[in-house]
């Protein structure tokens, strides 16, 4: 009770003095360095106030004594930065962008906050955030400034319009966009099978688990995505998508979703394309055999399907290693391996690639201090390697934080991680770049047992609280180097990843009649044939008009 | 005479007195938000708000008119909620009558609590419930199976997603729709019974000549009042229960703007969709108030 009190107590001071400086000497209080010029690494003089809101997993507690508003990021933010976080509200991160839109259309809005890139338009567009152009040269930190200009200027062309910067956009590291094959080695292992490379294999393969009923009565052999999420990713939600169809249109080089340019330079959507019909045909057929998901489209948590080991063949990133814990827990014999797979008919692996990145931090206009945005994402990239070893507590309670990496972090710490467990040199790098490197290899000999040469999952020690990255980087991630390595890896990028003038009025039904076809002939409700009236259709309702607006806007 | 009209006049005062807060209430909530109704006719900024947004004058209204999405989730609203209003009445009022009938008290009561109790679990629950029940591996399919059927994702099947939903909606709220009628039959003197059993009639001439007409006016009230729901298919239910593959039968008006509103920030074109639905509706309802005036003498004003 008492320390409730003293809580309560605290708190309510802590406001008082922000509310103070807001009204006060905002002018002057500025991050300054010790010799009192402004810095990206500056500490104010006077506390300043950051009203935020926060996506989070409910499913997490927060650690014992801590609260929103009182934990390890907070407490790090109020030390380094002199700065207090005040939380507007928490949204679980299924519900954030609804509860995000509401506000945005009611003008109730944090001091910062991180959008999406249709938000962010709006935004924009509705003058509600403030312009950052006059503090991105003083603030952004020499990091940050490199990994955003190491995108050829992609990502900074994301968040300027009309020549003005208008927020802190994310980059991405490239690894989040590559679909791998992920599947139960333990299964091929008991069934005396190889992992399938090409579709015919991939029949077979799921044949046989849903045959053997590997993962007990109604196996499912491909999963499929949870109920109302998307099947594949496109050109506006373009990585970071669990357990897809992706791997399966890539191996017809079908990339529905994506704007393409043909040989002629002509501008086609992926979806209604001949190869996407083709990919369709496939998929209907394994629907049919029963070897995808019969579940398909009406699955409540395809993620539980996965953990409680009802699956043997899902498609997701390489970051699937990170929940393969939950998978253990239930049978400490499931083991996950990702593949670059399955493979087009040329012997080729045709990645489709997401953006630089989808995510945006932009301040209310009117905020005093619009410079909170440089300066808490880039302590978090300097320190973030540190948090990872110092807490539990998860990033997406780090106010403001957008992700900001180099593009190749993933293969480069794949490529450490190699040397370090063949004994050889590390190559070398800067801590500084590679924020996580230098914990990951500190926590290699905890994850994975001496000598390194069996990547089996009896080697590894699920408990490390590393364990779930240094596991998708040497499962998931190695699965692209390899394949690199080998030369198959083909990368196809979308000619645009943001929506047009047309789009952001047609868009909404264009894209709800492709969910219902696609799914609809997937789990054979309509005939295949329902693909050239869907194209049809497509054009004349709008997909024509703009298809010519993204002609034009690549012609550019 | 001057003495009685002072004292009507203080009774209206203190009357007024008691209604204001409710009436206060009423303008802030249900009057004022009504000039949001602009943002169907602009194109909607949240930063200049709507009164500062441009005006755009029928603009939205006839976008929706293009498209032929409208007409489809119009139909697929109306499909539903009528079958939902007439269900709702008819199932309640047969399931009052047959528990009227039993004179066992303690069973009766049981019976009633127990029928009761879904329309005390939200969508959100129940959803995931129904889903499960219907799923593929559920209960439902497993039953089927026993007589040979092919097993069906029943929640899948457009054809299918319009009776469901109606179904599972008469399933949760049939118990505590038919506690009114199992209210309004208790008012029925039993005098009129035994009268008409002296008289020869049975259980079902008494049913048909006494019961019925006893609780005729509260099933008409009852109708008229859900009609003013007409265009309310349920937003909670079948935004719970929905997916991509039925959208041609199970998309509605309100899950449409959702999505369009919310998903898409398309604000003023979600605004035209609903205040599109609220004139439907209005006129519905006044047309139905009219009905109930002239055939059943029915009126609330």
């Amino acid at each position: 009770m008492k320390k409730k009190q003293l809580l309560a107590a605290g708190l309510a001071g802590i406001m008082a003095l922000g509310s103070l400086t807001m009204t006060g000497t905002a002018a002057e209080n500025l991050p300054v360095d010790e010799s009192g010029n402004p810095s990206p690494f500056g500490k104010y003089e006077e506390p300043v106030t950051v009203e935020v809101i926060q996506s989070i997993n409910p499913t997490i507690p927060l650690p014992e004594g801590d609260s929103a508003t009182d934990n390890y990021y907070t407490r790090y933010i109020k030390e380094n930065m002199n700065i207090d976080i005040k939380v507007k509200w928490q949204a679980a991160s299924s519900d954030y962008s609804q509860k995000l839109n509401l506000a945005i259309a009611s003008n109730d809005l944090p001091d910062i906050l991180v959008v999406d890139e249709q938000a962010f338009k709006k935004l924009v567009k509705s003058d509600l955030i403030e312009d950052l152009t006059p503090y991105y040269e003083t603030y952004v930190s020499d990091t940050v400034r490199a990994n955003i200009d190491q995108t050829d200027g992609k990502a900074m062309e994301r968040a300027t319009v009309d020549g003005k910067i208008y927020a802190l956009p994310n980059v991405q590291s490239e690894a989040d966009s590559f679909n791998l094959m992920w599947i139960r080695q333990d299964w091929l292992d008991e069934l005396n099978l190889e992992a399938p490379t090409t579709i015919e294999e991939l029949e077979t393969v799921a044949k046989a688990f849903v045959d053997n009923q590997m993962g007990g009565e109604n196996t499912i052999g491909i999963l499929g995505p949870t109920i109302n999420s998307r099947l594949y990713n496109d050109f506006i939600v373009s990585a970071n998508n669990m357990n897809n169809l992706d791997g399966i249109f890539q191996a017809y080089q079908s990339y529905p979703g994506f704007w393409l340019e043909d040989e002629n330079g002509e501008v086609v959507y992926g979806s209604i394309t001949e190869k996407t019909k083709e990919a369709l045909g496939e998929l209907q057929k394994l629907y049919a055999e029963g070897l995808l998901d019969q579940e398909l489209g009406v699955r409540k948590d395809a993620d539980e399907a996965w953990k409680s080991g009802k699956a043997g063949i899902l498609f997701s990133p390489w970051w699937h290693g990170y929940n393969v814990k939950d998978a253990i827990a239930n049978d400490s014999e499931a083991e996950w391996k990702a593949y670059a797979s399955p493979l087009a008919a040329d012997g080729q692996w045709y990645p489709k690639m997401g953006s630089t990145g989808s995510n945006y931090c932009v301040v209310r206009k009117g905020y005093e201090h619009p410079e909170v945005v440089f300066l808490l994402n880039n302590f978090l990239r300097r320190d973030e390697g540190l948090f990872t070893l110092e807490t539990n507590l998860e990033l997406s309670y780090y106010p403001g934080r957008v992700v900001i990496a180099p593009e190749d972090e993933c293969s480069f710490s794949v490529e450490a991680l190699k040397a370090e467990m063949a004994g050889e040199e590390i190559p070398e790098y800067s801590s500084a770049d590679y924020k996580s490197l230098d914990s990951d290899l500190l926590s290699l000999p905890g994850c994975l047992a001496e000598p390194y040469d069996d990547l089996g999952i009896e080697n590894w020690n699920t408990e490390d609280p590393n364990f779930g990255r240094i596991y998708s980087l040497l499962m998931g991630m190695m699965a692209v180097t390899d394949a690199e390595e080998e030369g198959i890896v083909n990368r196809t990028y979308s000619v645009l990843y943001s929506q047009t003038e047309t789009m952001e009025k047609k868009w909404t039904n264009l894209k709800k009649k492709e969910d219902e076809t696609f799914l609809k002939i997937i789990i054979g409700e309509e005939p295949l044939d329902a693909f050239d009236t869907f194209v049809e259709e497509w054009k004349a309702e709008g997909g024509d008009e703009i298809t010519a607006e993204v002609q034009e806007s690549v012609n550019k | 005479m001057k003495k009685s009209r002072n004292r009507t006049k203080s009774r209206t005062v203190s009357y007024w007195i008691m209604v204001l807060p409710a009436l206060v209430w009423m303008v802030a909530i249900n009057i004022v938000p009504m000039f949001g109704i602009v943002m169907a006719f602009q194109d909607f900024n949240p930063g200049k708000g709507i009164f500062g947004s441009e005006f755009v004058g029928l603009e939205n209204f006839e976008y929706m008119m293009q498209m032929k999405d409208v007409s489809q989730i119009f139909t697929n609203t109306i499909v539903i909620a009528v079958g939902k209003l007439i269900l709702n009445v008819l199932v309640p009022v047969c399931f009052a009558l047959l528990l009227n009938e039993i004179k066992n008290v303690v069973f009766k009561r049981c019976v009633q609590t127990v029928v009761y109790l879904p329309h005390f679990i939200s969508w959100v629950v129940m959803g995931g419930i129904l889903l499960d029940v219907f799923g593929l591996y559920g209960p439902i399919n497993g039953i089927l199976s026993n007589f040979g059927f092919e097993p069906i994702a029943f929640f899948r099947s457009s054809k299918l997603f319009r009776q469901l939903v109606i179904g599972t909606d008469v399933w949760k709220e049939f118990g505590f729709n038919a506690v009114v009628y199992l209210a309004a039959l208790t008012g029925i003197s039993p005098e009129l019974y035994e009268a008409a059993s002296i008289d020869g009639a049975g259980r079902w001439k008494r049913m048909w000549h006494i019961t019925l007409p006893g609780i005729k006016p509260v099933i008409v009230l009852m109708t008229i009042l859900a009609l003013g729901n007409i265009l309310n298919a349920g937003f909670d239910q079948i935004y719970n229960l929905y997916n991509q593959a039925v959208y041609s039968t199970g998309d509605i008006i309100d899950t449409w703007v959702y999505r369009v509103g919310l998903n898409d920030m398309q604000f003023s074109l979600a605004t035209a969709v609903g205040l599109l639905k609220s004139v439907v509706g209005f006129l519905m309802i006044s047309g139905s108030y009219l009905i109930a005036y002239k055939k059943a003498n029915y009126r609330i004003f």
